[in-house]
Formats: C-alpha cells, sequence, structure tokens
C-alpha cells in the first residue's frame, strides 16, 4: 500500500514536472511575441494614461481627470467625436455590406471577374498622396466632377467645403477599402464546406436561404474582422482628410485625429492623451460589443 | 535528445542575439560619442590662442595677408572713405612676435579717375613680394565688367620695398570678358602663374608676359603651390562633389598627373613643409596625401571654438601645430591664431548647453555663441537646428519635413534630456509657455550683477511676461504701426475697423496703401483685430457675420495683384492724398525723420484697426531666446543669455533695430538727435525733441500681438481668395471661414 502510494507519488510528481516545463518552454516561446507587445503597445499606452493625468508634459503634476473634464467640455473635440462617429456608423456598414456584395457577385461564374478583381484592388497599391490629388481634381471646386454637373445645368457644389464633404469623404474611404474587404470575404466564402451547400441544394433551399441560413453563419467570424478592421480604417481616414483639407477643415469632416494631430502641434500633450484615451476605451466597448454579437450568431458553425 | 538540445541551444542563441539586438538600441556611450562618428581622433584638441593683428593705428584697415615661413604679411591703409589713393603699407610681422615687424610703404599705381584696390600678394623664395593691384575707374558700375574702366597692376617690391618692376596687364588677357586674375602663384624659379578663369598665363622673372596654357575646364578653382616647389591647378571634381589637383610643369607649361579627393570645393589649400597639403573645409581642417590621394580631417573648427569661414589663411608649423589668420566678421580686426595640440584629458572639462533652434539661427546669434565659446570656461554651446532646409531640394515633402522636424522638436522639449536654450523665432511663446516649457527669466535677472530689470525698455519686459513669466527678453525691436496724415486722421493714435472703412469711403478715389491687394487690405483689417470676430475665451467667433462680410466686401474694392509695371511716387500721392495709409514697421528714429522730411506735414502713428479703437502699435521683438524650464544647465544657460543680453554694441548706429536695452535705446535716440544725414538728395536734420518724444510714446503705448492668430489669418486668407475671384459669394465665403474658424477657436479656447 505504501509502495503504491509512493508510486502514484512519483508519478504526480513527474506529471507535474512535465507540466512545469511545458510551462517554461511556452512562456520561454511567448516570450518575444510579449516583449514586443509590452514595449511597443502596453507601455506606451500606460504612458498615454499617464500623461492624460498630469497639468502639462514638462512639470508633470498630477491631475487626476482634470484633463478628461477639459477636454469633454471642448466644443472642438465633441464636434471631432460627433463627426468621427457619424462617419464611422456610414462608411463602415457601407463598406462591409458593398464589399461582401461584390464577392458574392464575383464569386458568380461573371464574365471578366479578374478584372473586376484587379480593378477594386488597385485603389489599395496606389500611394495615399496620388489618391488625395486624384480626388482633388475630381471634388476641387473647379473640378472634374463640378464640371460634368454643369453639363446638366446644375450649379457648382463645393465638394469639400460644404455639408457634402462627409458624402465625398465616405466614397473616398469606400474606394480605398472595398478591395481589401472583398478579397477576405471572396476567401471565407470559398472556405464554406462545399458538402453543406449540396445537401442544401438537394433540400431545395433557394439561393437566398442557403446565403442567410449557411453562408452568413460560416462567414460570422470574417465579418467581425472586416468590421474591426473598418472601424480602426475609417478611425484612420484622418490622413486622406488631413491631405485634402489641411488641419482645419470644414467643421463636418473635423475629425478625432485632426484634434489629436493639432493637440501634438501645440505640445498640449495632456488634452491629446486623453483624448486618444477616451477613444480607446470606446473603441474597446464597440469591438467587445461586437466580439459578443459574433459569438452569438456564430456559436454553432464549427470550426 | 541531441535534437531537442539542439532545438534547445538554437532557440537560446536566438534569444541571445534578440537580447544584444535590442541591448544595442540603447548603446548611450555610442550616442553620447557621436562626434567621433565623423573620423576625428579626439585624444587630442587644438587649443586656439587669439592674439589681435592690429593694423599701424586704429583707423587704419588690413587688407590681403598671408602667411609665410612664419612670417605674416599684410598690407594696411588708412581708411578714408572718399580717398582714392590709399597710401598701402605692407607689414612683415614675425607671426609668433608681433611686435617684430618691418613696414614698407609701397607706392601703388596711379591712374587719374582710377581707384586702387589689392586683389592680392605672394612671396617669391628671396623675399621679394608681388602685389596685383585692381584699378576700376570711379564711375564704372559695380559688378559690370568694363574693359575700360578697368586693369589690373603687378608690381614686384624687393625685400625693402622698393620697386623692381610695374606691368599693366590689361593687354595679357586673351579673353575679352574679363581681366580679373582669381589666383596667382610664384615659381620656385620666381615666374609667375596667374589664372584667369580657365586659362593659366606665365610671366617671367622680368615681367614679361611669356606663354598661356588654356586647361579643359571651364573655371580654374585656384592655384596651388607646395613648399618643395609644386605647382598645381585646383578644379571642381568629377562628380561634382569635392575638388581635383592637377600637376602643372611652370617650365614646359604642361598639365601633369591629378589627383582627386579633395574633399570640399576649398578655397584654401596651402602645402606643408612634409610634402603633404593642408586644406581648409567648411567644418575641418584636413591633411591631404598625394601617395594615397585622401584627406584625413585633422581638427574640427567647432571643436576649437573657431568657425571654417573665417580662417583667411593657414600653415603647419615644425611642431605640428598649426598658425591661423582669422577674421572673425564681427570684429573689425584681423587675429593671428596659434593652434596648439593638447591632450584631452588636460583640458578643463566645460558643461555643455545645448542651444535648439526649428530653423537656422541668425548669424549674429551664432556669432554670439562663438564669441561665449572662446571667453567661457566653464561652459560650451552647441547648436541643434530640428529643420533641415538642405533636404526641401532633394524632392522631399516639406509639409512631411516640417511635421518631422516638429515631432523631433517636441520629443526633445519633452523627453528628460532637452536643449537648454530656445530660439523663440517662429514659435508659439504662448504655447511653449502654457506647456511650461520656458523658464521664468525673472529670479535670475534679480540674482544678476550683470543685468537689471531697470536696465530694459519696460513695455519690452512687460510685453513678454506671460501669465507672470517673464519667458524670453529680445536683444533688438521694432514697432509695427499705420502712418497717415494728422489731417486725415487726427492726432490721438487708435481707431476701429469702422474707422478706417470710412476713412476709405471719405476718399473713394484714394488708395488705403500704395500697392494694396485685396489680400493686403484684408490682413490690415484682421491682422492685429482678431478679438473682433473671435473670442478665445468662450471658444466662439463670428465670421459669418454682416460685420465680417462687410470686412470681405470693403476687401475686395482692391487689387488683384501688386501693379509691378507702374511705379507710383509713393511721396507725392501721400502728399496728395491719393495714398492715406503708409506701413511702418519702425526700428529707428530715421525712419520717422525721413518722413517727416518727405512728406512736410504732421504725421500720426494711428496704428492698426482695433475692437475698441485703442492704440494700434505692436512690439515685433527679434531675437528671443528662452530658457528651457527641466533643463540641467539653467545656470549655463543663463550665463550665455546674460552674455548675449548685456554685451555693449560698440556702434548703436550699427543696429538696424531698436534695442531692448534702455541705454542703447537712449543712446540711439541722442544719436539721432545729434546725427545729420543724407537721404537721397535730402539733407535730414537731426530728430527734435518732439519727434523723439512720439517714439517714445509709440514705443510705451505698444503692444504683444497675439501670435496664435497665425493659422487664423490662414484661413481666412486662403477663403477669402475664392470671394476675390469671382467664385464664391462674400456670405458662402464667410460661412466657410466661420466652420473652419470655429474648430480653431474652440480648439485654442
Amino acid at each position: 500500500m505504501e509502495e503504491q502510494k509512493g508510486i502514484q507519488k512519483k508519478k504526480l510528481h513527474k506529471k507535474n514536472k512535465r507540466i512545469r516545463k511545458v510551462k517554461r518552454s511556452s512562456g520561454l516561446f511567448i516570450a518575444p511575441s510579449f516583449l514586443g507587445v509590452l514595449v511597443f503597445f502596453v507601455i506606451p499606452f500606460l504612458v498615454v494614461i499617464f500623461y492624460s493625468m498630469v497639468d502639462n508634459p514638462i512639470a508633470k503634476n498630477f491631475v487626476g481627470i482634470e484633463n478628461y473634464k477639459v477636454v469633454l467640455a471642448n466644443n472642438a473635440f465633441k464636434r471631432a467625436v460627433t463627426n468621427t462617429f457619424r462617419f464611422s456608423i456610414v462608411a463602415v456598414p457601407l463598406a462591409v455590406l458593398l464589399s461582401l456584395l461584390l464577392a458574392i457577385m464575383l464569386e458568380a461564374k461573371l464574365p471578366f471577374r479578374s478584372q473586376f478583381r484587379t480593378f477594386f484592388l488597385s485603389p489599395m497599391m496606389v500611394p495615399v498622396a496620388s489618391v488625395v490629388l486624384i480626388w482633388q481634381v475630381l471634388f476641387s471646386y473647379n473640378g472634374a466632377v463640378n464640371d460634368l454637373l454643369a453639363h446638366f445645368g446644375v450649379d457648382k457644389i463645393d465638394w469639400l467645403k460644404s455639408q457634402y464633404s462627409h458624402v465625398v469623404i465616405v466614397i473616398l474611404f469606400l474606394w480605398k477599402n472595398l478591395g481589401y474587404n472583398m478579397i477576405l470575404f471572396m476567401a471565407a466564402l470559398a472556405s464554406i464546406p462545399k458538402d453543406i451547400l449540396e445537401v442544401a441544394r438537394l433540400e431545395s433551399a433557394n439561393a437566398l436561404q442557403t446565403f442567410f441560413y449557411i453562408k452568413v453563419r460560416y462567414l460570422s467570424s470574417t465579418f467581425l474582422f472586416v468590421t474591426i478592421m473598418s472601424l480602426i480604417n475609417s478611425f484612420k481616414v484622418f490622413r486622406e482628410v488631413y491631405m485634402l483639407t489641411t488641419d482645419y477643415p470644414y467643421d463636418t469632416i473635423y475629425m478625432l485625429q485632426h484634434f489629436m494631430n493639432n493637440m501634438f502641434k501645440k505640445l498640449d500633450y495632456q488634452k491629446l492623451s486623453s483624448a486618444a484615451v477616451l477613444m480607446s476605451v470606446v473603441m474597446v466597448v464597440i469591438i467587445g460589443i461586437l466580439f459578443l454579437t459574433e459569438k452569438y450568431f456564430g456559436k454553432d458553425v464549427e470550426g | 535528445m541531441s535534437k531537442k538540445l539542439g532545438t534547445r541551444i538554437s532557440t537560446l542563441l536566438i534569444a541571445v542575439i534578440m537580447i544584444f539586438t535590442l541591448a544595442a538600441c540603447g548603446t548611450k556611450k555610442a550616442a553620447d560619442n557621436g562626434a567621433n562618428m565623423d573620423g576625428l581622433n579626439r585624444e587630442y584638441v587644438y587649443v586656439p590662442s587669439f592674439t589681435p593683428l592690429n593694423a599701424l593705428d586704429k583707423d587704419s584697415n588690413v587688407v590681403n595677408s598671408i602667411l609665410k615661413g612664419e612670417k605674416v604679411y599684410y598690407s594696411t591703409y588708412p581708411y578714408h572713405p572718399e580717398m582714392v589713393n590709399k597710401d598701402y603699407t605692407m607689414v612683415i610681422a614675425d607671426a609668433t612676435d608681433l611686435s617684430k615687424q618691418l613696414t614698407l610703404d609701397i607706392r601703388e599705381p596711379e591712374s587719374a579717375g582710377f581707384r586702387c584696390d589689392i586683389n592680392g600678394f605672394q612671396i617669391d623664395y628671396d623675399g621679394n613680394f608681388y602685389v596685383l593691384y585692381e584699378l576700376t575707374a570711379e564711375h564704372a558700375e559695380s559688378g559690370v565688367y568694363d574693359k575700360e574702366g578697368h586693369t589690373t597692376y603687378l608690381v614686384k617690391y624687393d625685400n625693402k620695398g622698393n620697386i623692381v618692376y610695374e606691368k599693366d596687364l590689361k593687354n595679357l588677357f586673351q579673353d575679352e570678358d574679363s581681366s580679373y586674375i582669381q589666383s596667382f602663384q610664384i615659381s620656385k624659379d620666381g615666374k609667375l602663374l596667374a589664372a584667369c578663369k580657365h586659362v593659366i598665363y606665365v610671366i617671367g622673372t622680368d615681367g614679361e608676359p611669356q606663354k598661356s596654357l588654356s586647361t579643359k575646364v571651364e573655371w580654374i578653382q585656384g592655384l596651388i603651390a607646395t613648399e618643395d616647389g609644386r605647382l598645381f591647378y585646383s578644379q571642381a571634381g568629377e562628380t561634382g562633389e569635392g575638388m581635383e589637383l592637377v600637376e602643372i610643369d611652370a617650365d614646359k607649361l604642361t598639365v601633369g598627373a591629378t589627383y582627386k579627393n579633395i574633399p570640399e570645393m576649398s578655397n584654401l589649400i596651402r602645402g606643408c613643409s612634409d610634402g603633404k597639403l593642408l586644406v581648409k573645409g567648411s567644418s575641418y581642417l584636413y591633411e591631404y596625401d598625394f601617395e594615397t590621394q585622401k584627406a584625413t580631417p585633422v581638427l574640427s573648427w567647432s571643436d576649437s571654438d573657431m568657425v571654417g569661414d573665417y580662417v583667411v589663411d593657414m600653415m603647419k608649423l615644425q611642431d605640428g601645430n598649426f598658425l591661423l589668420l582669422y577674421k572673425d566678421r564681427s570684429k573689425s580686426h584681423m587675429e593671428i591664431v596659434k593652434l596648439t595640440k593638447t591632450k584631452a584629458t588636460e583640458l578643463p572639462e566645460k558643461e555643455t548647453i545645448v542651444f535648439a533652434s526649428f530653423y537656422s539661427a541668425t548669424t549674429s546669434v551664432v556669432r554670439a555663441i562663438e564669441d561665449f565659446n572662446k571667453r567661457s570656461n566653464q561652459y560650451k554651446i552647441v547648436s541643434k537646428k530640428y529643420y533641415d532646409e538642405t533636404k526641401e531640394n532633394t524632392g522631399e515633402d516639406a509639409t512631411d519635413l516640417y511635421n518631422d522636424a516638429l515631432t523631433l522638436m517636441h520629443a526633445d522639449l519633452t523627453g528628460d534630456n532637452p536643449p537648454d536654450i530656445i530660439d523663440l523665432s517662429q514659435l508659439s511663446i504662448y504655447d511653449l509657455e502654457k506647456q511650461g516649457v520656458l523658464e521664468d527669466l525673472t529670479p535670475y535677472m534679480e540674482k544678476s550683477n550683470r543685468l537689471n530689470r531697470e536696465d530694459f525698455v519696460p513695455g519690452i519686459l512687460n510685453a513678454y511676461t506671460i501669465n507672470d513669466k517673464l519667458v524670453t527678453i529680445p536683444r533688438v525691436f521694432y514697432i509695427n504701426t499705420l502712418m497717415a496724415k494728422t489731417s486725415l486722421v487726427g492726432d490721438e493714435p487708435g481707431w476701429t475697423l469702422n474707422d478706417l472703412i470710412q476713412l476709405a469711403d471719405t476718399y473713394p478715389d484714394a488708395d488705403l496703401f500704395a500697392y494694396m491687394t485685396k489680400q493686403d487690405a484684408l490682413q490690415t483689417c484682421i491682422q492685429y483685430n482678431s478679438s473682433a470676430f473671435a473670442d478665445y475665451e468662450k471658444g466662439i467667433c463670428s465670421f459669418n457675420t454682416p460685420e465680417f462680410i462687410k470686412v470681405l466686401e470693403f476687401a475686395n474694392r482692391f487689387e488683384d495683384k501688386q501693379d509691378n509695371n507702374g511705379s507710383i511716387d509713393v511721396v507725392e500721392e501721400f502728399r496728395q492724398n491719393k495714398i492715406l495709409l503708409i506701413n511702418r514697421r519702425l526700428g529707428k528714429v530715421s525712419n520717422y525723420q525721413i518722413d517727416m522730411a518727405l512728406f512736410g506735414e504732421p504725421l500720426t502713428f494711428i496704428g492698426y484697426p482695433t475692437l475698441e479703437g485703442s492704440n494700434g502699435a505692436f512690439i515685433e521683438g527679434l531675437e528671443s531666446y528662452g530658457i528651457i524650464s527641466h533643463s540641467t544647465h539653467k545656470e549655463g544657460a543663463w550665463a550665455f543669455l546674460e552674455s548675449y543680453l548685456g554685451e555693449s554694441s560698440d556702434d548703436v548706429t550699427a543696429l538696424t533695430f531698436f534695442s531692448c536695452r534702455k541705454g542703447e535705446l537712449e543712446e540711439q535716440l541722442k544719436e539721432a538727435m545729434e546725427t545729420e544725414f543724407d537721404y537721397r538728395e535730402m539733407k535730414i536734420s537731426p530728430a527734435t525733441q518732439e519727434q523723439v518724444d512720439e517714439i517714445r510714446r509709440l514705443i510705451e503705448g505698444a503692444k504683444l500681438p497675439n501670435h496664435n492668430d497665425g493659422a487664423l489669418l490662414k484661413i481666412i486668407s486662403e477663403e477669402a481668395e475664392s470671394y476675390f475671384k469671382g467664385q464664391k459669394s462674400a456670405e458662402d465665403v464667410a460661412k466657410i471661414i466661420q466652420s473652419r474658424a470655429s474648430i480653431y477657436v474652440s480648439e485654442n479656447s
């Protein structure tokens, strides 16, 4: 009995030793990535939080949430938040749905499929500066679009300095991002198990039923990924807007990053950091909701 | 097992490599010793000792000096502005003991109606000297070659100053376009070689031209002689960088080998006794070896607190030290500098103060830094610039360059190792103060033995005191204001925008200013008057109001572009009320004196229009520097500012603007009351007490402009353009300006 206990103890000890060993080696393998994330993401983010709670970047006196109060009361910040969310709410769903539509279209056996694919992917290859140049030629007050509209008797529209500026930026965003999203959806559509689609066909499911009951369920993780990427890209549309309209654009296209960029130029790190922290909190909440949604809709899908 | 072991070893190796790679990022020593990246061995440093090379008397000028055989040769003449015949004297002094000198009165060539200047001189191996004189007709237009009005004389003197020969070289030159000798040398057998454009002319020992050599280059950079008698001409390098030397046989007048890799387009190359060449670069002194065709930096001018551009001549002494002739442009006299090789460890360690500027610093502060470095045993100032203008020509986007420079500057300012002094030109003093970057200078001034608050013009210190902190003290300033006839605007300064528009309405046929454009008019109305439309405290603005639309419509009355074809007689038009206002940047009393003399009637500095109609005269301080609040060398930074601001100008009339120092300003005012001067064909009488009082009143009433308005003015100007071009209505433009400006004002509230 004692001997058996001893053997069991020995076995347990051996097992624990193996687990510890596995843990150690896993830790070692994960260390470089962890170090990278720590150095390039976690620590800088902590620095940003630190700056958001000090009076200025030089004296660095702790002021608690004072900067958050100042930022939340600032009209420019409020305007930037409103514009950014208004843009994201319009542009992200459009980017997801239109790219899915394109992916479905290109999945069908259409003529010139590969040419279409290349056409939609080409904006990804064009540098931002050139994109902006094209957009300026098209949408400036004396640009091509106004020239075209003049043929139909439409008065000139100041596309970038009026309420229409929002529309222009949404079109620019879609033009730039549809191709990438489309490729992701095409890959996801191609990976749906063929036997399930075959069964659905044998069960006399029509195209819409197949799409909504099978394809959409299998695409849920891609939906999530594309939505998150589009959301992140929608926050980055500032780059194009900045190059089109400089640091103080028409107020409808003044984005959160304009606010941050202008604060950086003024060395106002505390307002910049507070805005960044607030933005990241909102992003985390939105992405969390998206994850929960995906979990709910994709729970019965394999893989 | 062995496979497992191998995997472990390789994992460990990769980890070690990664750690080392990361560790390398922070190698402080390598970064700190950045100066060694130039390959210069700094185990030894060349320490300068300066001896002024005084001319014969204080009113004489030293011109054309050279070093030869440890002797300094220089020509000098007593200064007189209208003197044509300069009465040159040649001084030959022992370079190591200037008191041992020989003065020779040399007779210059005389030619009636011609001005005589020395182009240069050379000494031959027997101590004879050859002087090239340029004779230019007094009526000759500057910068235009006039064959009849110019000639070159070569005069050879023996070592006692007696003339051996005197030759007019007018007929020597084949080229009709120029007869200017850019460089000349003496061969070992006494022949003179002169380079003119791409041709080398040889003049025999009797002064007679012998032959010439036409080189393949378009322009000969210079002629060089080594101590052992070899002769070379220099030309631009093949790749467009640096130079090459081509050996010349003076007897056969043929070209020999080409020596490459002279590192810079140097204008000063001298032979050494060891057969090598000394090449003066802008940052380094190089030694060039003919055998290896390689130039090695011997010393860095900045390490020796010197400026390469100021070196006039140089030689290597037998003991390995260097002797230089040095002309600091801020000083009236030349200096002999001995550079003594000293072990770096034997030198007292100086505290390094970093002077940072966004763009290039002004020449005056660069000189002040050099002077301070020379004088201070405790501190050494090094300069740092964030924006690299040279990259603009490489096709890089200017906005990217600006943003990169700004990021770099911000990182520096907020980091743990900030610069110590910052040049505030073109930076927002308000933003920097708001973020706590600038140190309050008041406590330093209170402790200072050299500077007192009372030493400065009170308005200036008040203007630069923001939130009870004296953030900077400019060295000089001017007042930006508008001037009008008293008969038109009354004698009290200050008015509103409506007053200005009313004046323009009263004289509908008159221009507000000479050459005024729509944009100028708009700037005039808004530049110092933004508070009429923007309330930074509340974060609101009102550019879409009828008042602002009125300003746009008012500005639209003027011309689109300046009419450069027809020149306007501003004085006459102002006299006849055809021009109503003059923009004045008053930096000297003489500006006002000239106005008074020109217009001959009372004038009022009415100022720019303001919201409440107060005095719209604004102080624009120049050469403003601040101390960084978290600098670790604040005492050193103050020591420099104290020295810079405390240094009295030798000649207040040389200051191009009003001095911020009360004493100097008073001297400037006093000088103005005593000095009569010529302006065009008018004799301007000394300033009257009333005129000086008016200037005082103007300075006292002037305010510091809100420099935060730059971006706002840019938005207004950009958008107004489409209204001026007739593309949009004033209402539409006002709406767009309101939209954009509201963001700016909110951000800054």
